[in-house]
């Protein structure tokens, strides 16, 4: 207690001896410090109270975001399953310049340059740009991923990005056709079945860090990816392999510039190969011309069939019963008509001839006079039957109609009717021709098209169905056009088929088969009128069938430079190996 | 020297402040560092621990400093001083670079910032040399004597280069030179001078990442469409981040932009904004009315002094704290330019944290050592 009482008088002496010191300066540090106090709590309650809506709509716009979640692409795979397309997981690098430090930046550069195999200078650009991310490399292969993580340079971020990859290069390559950098098909199965395949992205709503992962405390809202179905091809292996091996072949001992083989199953319409020259690798699209890697020319390449449509003429007319097997036209290797001079390919006459030997000798006098017997409402109404321009529908980007003048065309005239008799004037894709001739085929039954066998996702797979569009010909004159085109084949056989001598008898070209051929020579129309001097469309068409079940149709179609001679060899071949 | 009955004079409203910024710290450091991630992933809540036995060290070190009569300093004065220039010299050799600045030294556990210590020793020796020249302090030879003393270890420090630790040194020489008596005049003149000074410096010693702080702030005020993305993301985020936490705050560990790495450095520069997000302005005017009862008790501490060494090392801690307090919650809150320096008892880091308990040490020795006579 006494301490207490004595402590007045002991502040009192100690006051004289501490420090002198103006009051004011003691006085001016403590309204600083209020000045201070005063700006921290006025700039809070500004910042706080005040703008607090603002600067939280702020925080939301930036946090509560939605990303999307990336389906996986589907599978593409042929007949037996192999796989044609597929993606692959791989990591591209993104770069985020401003957390690299500028004094690292020239080494990384040149690191990076090298395990990349890029330009130092333009790595060094990257890395110093003012760009808050931008991307570097895509789709590293997987060593090299772990190497560039391997630095554990946070600048440097390995984003999960899937690639498309088609295993086995060029095989196949226009009907699958190829997906751009931003995941879309562009052409072929890629482009046509492009929102299947990529099936439907999802969304993940929740709260992000700066890091963009989601805030683990905050509630999230997914709506999970649904993966692309996986599409099952028509596509043979074997008989796919035999055509484009054949058409390289041909292409190279014919010095064509083009060329494409279609194998339809004609029962079904399957398409069991589609070949096209030139042709292009998939994974490494970018480095041909668009000309090739985005239409497939077997279904949008238009060219002048030449010879192999008097098949239709002659079945148009037997449909029509304007003439019928035994009608005889005289054949005198020229004609005359609408002041044109008509002829034979050879300029030389056959004499008197039936539908089947206007065939047998490709005969264009003896063509276009049963034309003029069918009559040009009975003849077109036919060619649209057979589906000529008209899209086939089937399965794959790009297809084009082709350009038919019938009678209701401006421009049309009778002489019209006449070359078109024998495959001029009128301008097909080889898919359509294909198809017409498989209705031959088929008694007289046209199918549709298709490429996809099968579809399959989460839900369960779907089958194509077989679809029949329509009876173009009776089944009688089918068969009658089938013995026509047997007798056709014979013709040529002592080029094909050596050893057997051509006859207008049936005979087994390809012991077990009976094959049934039409050849066609036609030119090339040139934009201005007339056509190019230099240049010929070979083509075969024709099947082998009634000792199997469902034997494939073949066609084949070689641009420029050609003799129809050409194109037998690669069907002799085919029909052998088919055999076996 | 230690006699139980002066401890009666401890000051235990000084104590309780800073006892009340521990706390706040613990609760906010704890909630900045339980969901953050370091730019390479790595989790950070282990900072947590670890700033736990800073605080545990630093209260012994506070302890041992109020029980050491602060009047032997005076005469460690030079050593302390020639320490202060060799350290922060041989780390500019031997340090390690850590944010980019060379001011750490690694000591294999922990590394440690030698600027922080030097900053208390800095007002011992700065102290030590007015008091000896008590009577003579207005000359102006004796106040360039204190100006030059000061420069040399900001000096230094530019060169790592710490601007932040710069202006504190500044800080806590001009409070000093003004609680010695400096005359208007001299400080008049040195603000004329300082001028030419600050051109050189802005042109030949700041580096451009400094350069493009100080104009963010600039631009950040004056016309936000030039605020260059990059570097304006500090300042941005901090003042959402504080801005979203409005009235009361979001609750500890649920601030999304401090819980989700928005707001950069969170548990140590930028803990005011996490205090800002997740207690809201009441938890803001709460530490700031606990930090300015601290101040001002400091200078009560000052005035009450038995002789100018103690005035002295009490304002310099006053200058440091109040420089310490003004430039971190500025920055954080956009009114002053992005430098890094933490907030004093709250941020996250060992030697700063040490530095600040044992100046409050320091402060309670001079408090309890000023009777001439103790009965």
């Amino acid at each position: 207690m006494a301490v207490r009482r004595a402590r007045p008088s002991i502040v009192a002496s100690s006051a004289q001896s501490s420090v002198k010191l103006p009051r004011w300066r003691i006085y001016a540090m403590m309204f600083s410090c209020v000045i201070i106090l005063g700006v921290v709590i006025l700039r809070l309650f500004d910042i706080q109270v005040m703008r607090h809506e603002q600067l939280s709509d702020m925080a939301n716009r930036e946090i509560n975001q939605q990303i999307t979640l990336q389906p996986g692409r589907g599978v593409i795979t042929d007949r037996e399953g192999n796989i044609l397309a597929m993606d692959v997981e791989r990591e591209s690098l993104w770069v985020v310049p401003s957390l690299i430090p500028s004094d690292r930046a020239p080494r990384l550069a040149l690191t990076l340059a090298a395990l990349l195999g890029k330009d130092s200078a333009e790595v060094g650009r990257a890395l110093t740009s003012k760009l808050y991310w931008l991307p570097l490399a895509r789709w590293l292969e997987p060593e090299l991923a772990e190497q560039i993580a391997a630095l554990e340079e946070p600048g440097l971020q390995l984003v999960y990005e899937p690639r498309r990859i088609y295993p086995q290069d060029m095989f196949a390559a226009h009907v699958i056709g190829a997906v751009n950098h931003n995941g879309d098909g562009i052409s072929g199965v890629e482009s046509f079945y492009n929102t299947t395949l990529k099936g439907i992205t999802g969304t993940l709503q929740a709260e992000f860090d700066g890091a963009r992962n989601p805030i683990a405390i905050a509630p999230q809202h997914t709506q999970p990816a649904r993966d692309g179905a996986n599409l099952h091809l028509t596509i043979d292996p074997v008989i796919q392999h035999i055509a484009e091996t054949e058409l390289e072949t041909a292409i190279a001992e014919h010095q064509a510039d083009s060329g494409c083989v279609i194998v339809m199953e004609v029962k079904t319409g399957a398409i069991r190969a589609m070949a096209s020259w030139p042709t292009f690798n998939p994974n490494t699209y970018q480095q041909y011309d668009p000309a090739i890697y985005q239409r497939n020319p077997a279904v949008s390449h238009l060219y002048e069939p030449g010879s192999t449509f008097k098949i239709v003429t002659v079945a148009a007319g037997m449909q029509a019963r304007a003439f019928t097997a035994d009608t005889v036209v005289q054949d005198n290797g020229v004609i005359e008509r609408y002041g044109y001079g008509l002829k034979n390919w050879n300029g030389r006459g056959n004499g008197p001839i039936t539908p089947g030997q206007v065939l047998y000798y490709s005969s264009n006098v003896g063509a276009l006079q049963l034309n003029e017997l069918t009559g040009t409402d009975a003849f077109y109404q036919t060619v649209a039957a057979f589906g000529f321009g008209q899209l086939s529908g089937i399965d794959i980007g790009g297809e084009e109609a082709g350009i038919v003048h019938d009678s209701t065309s401006p421009g049309y005239d009778g002489i019209t009717l006449l070359t078109n008799s024998y495959g001029q004037g009128i301008s097909v894709t080889p898919l359509q021709m294909v198809r017409a001739v498989a209705a031959i085929a088929n008694d007289g039954m046209l199918m549709q098209p298709y490429i996809v066998a099968e579809r399959c996702d989460a839900a369960g797979c779907v089958e194509t169905q077989p679809h029949m569009v329509q009876q173009v010909v009776e089944p009688g004159v089918a068969w009658t056009v089938q013995r026509m085109l047997v007798h056709s084949a014979n013709h040529y056989a002592p080029v094909v088929w050596a050893n057997i001598t051509g006859s207008f008898e049936d005979q087994w070209l390809v012991p077990g088969y009976e094959v049934a051929a039409k050849t066609g020579t036609s030119s090339i129309p040139l934009p201005g009128g007339g056509y190019d001097p230099s240049y010929t469309i070979g083509s075969v068409a024709g099947f082998a069938q009634r000792t199997m079940p469902s034997m494939p149709f073949w066609s084949k179609w070689i641009d420029r430079k050609m003799i129809s001679g050409a194109c037998k060899p690669p069907y002799r071949c085919f029909i052998g190996l088919s055999n076996n | 020297m230690v006699e139980g009955r002066i401890w009666r004079d401890f000051n235990f409203f000084l104590f309780g402040c800073v006892l009340a910024l521990l706390c706040l710290s613990l609760l906010s450091v704890y909630s900045a560092t339980l969901n953050a991630v370091t730019a390479f992933g790595n989790p950070m809540h282990v900072l947590f621990p670890r700033h736990v036995v800073n605080i545990v060290v630093g209260l012994i070190g506070l302890t041992a400093m109020t029980m050491i009569d602060y009047r032997l300093l005076s005469s460690f004065a030079l050593p302390l001083y020639v320490a202060v220039i060799l350290t922060l010299s041989v780390v500019l050799v031997f340090g390690r670079i850590q944010e980019g600045a060379q001011s750490w030294f690694d000591l294999g556990v922990r590394t440690v910032q030698p600027s922080e210590f030097c900053k208390v020793a800095m007002i011992v020796v700065l102290a030590s040399y007015w008091s000896r020249f008590e009577k003579l302090r207005h000359t102006w030879q004796v106040q360039l004597g204190g100006l030059v003393i000061g420069c040399l270890p900001v000096l230094l420090v530019l060169v790592q280069p710490d601007f932040g630790t710069a202006v504190i040194f500044g800080a806590i020489w001009l409070s000093m030179a003004w609680c010695s008596g400096i005359r208007l005049s001299h400080l008049l003149m040195l603000f004329l001078v300082a001028i030419p000074i600050i051109w050189v410096g802005w042109t030949y010693v700041l580096d451009d990442y400094q350069k493009a702080r100080l104009l963010t702030f600039y631009w950040l005020h004056y016309d936000p469409t030039k605020v260059d993305p990059n570097d304006g993301y500090n300042v941005t985020q901090s003042l959402i981040a504080i801005g979203s936490g409005g009235m009361f705050g979001a609750g500890l560990t649920h601030g999304l932009l401090s819980q989700g790495n928005y707001v950069p450095v969170q548990y140590s520069d930028f803990i005011f904004a996490v205090i800002g997000e997740e207690m809201g302005f009441a938890g803001g005017i709460i530490l700031i009315l606990f930090f300015f009862l601290l101040l001002f008790l400091t200078i009560s501490i000052a005035r009450r002094a038995r002789d100018l060494f103690g005035h002295l090392i009490a304002i310099g801690i006053f200058g440091m704290l109040f420089a310490h307090f003004a430039v971190n919650v500025g920055m954080t809150i956009g009114v002053f330019p992005v430098t890094g320096i933490p907030l004093p008892f709250v941020s996250y880091g060992g030697s700063f944290t040490f530095t600040s308990l044992l100046a409050v040490g320091l402060l309670q020795s001079i408090a309890m050592r000023w009777r001439r006579i103790v009965f």
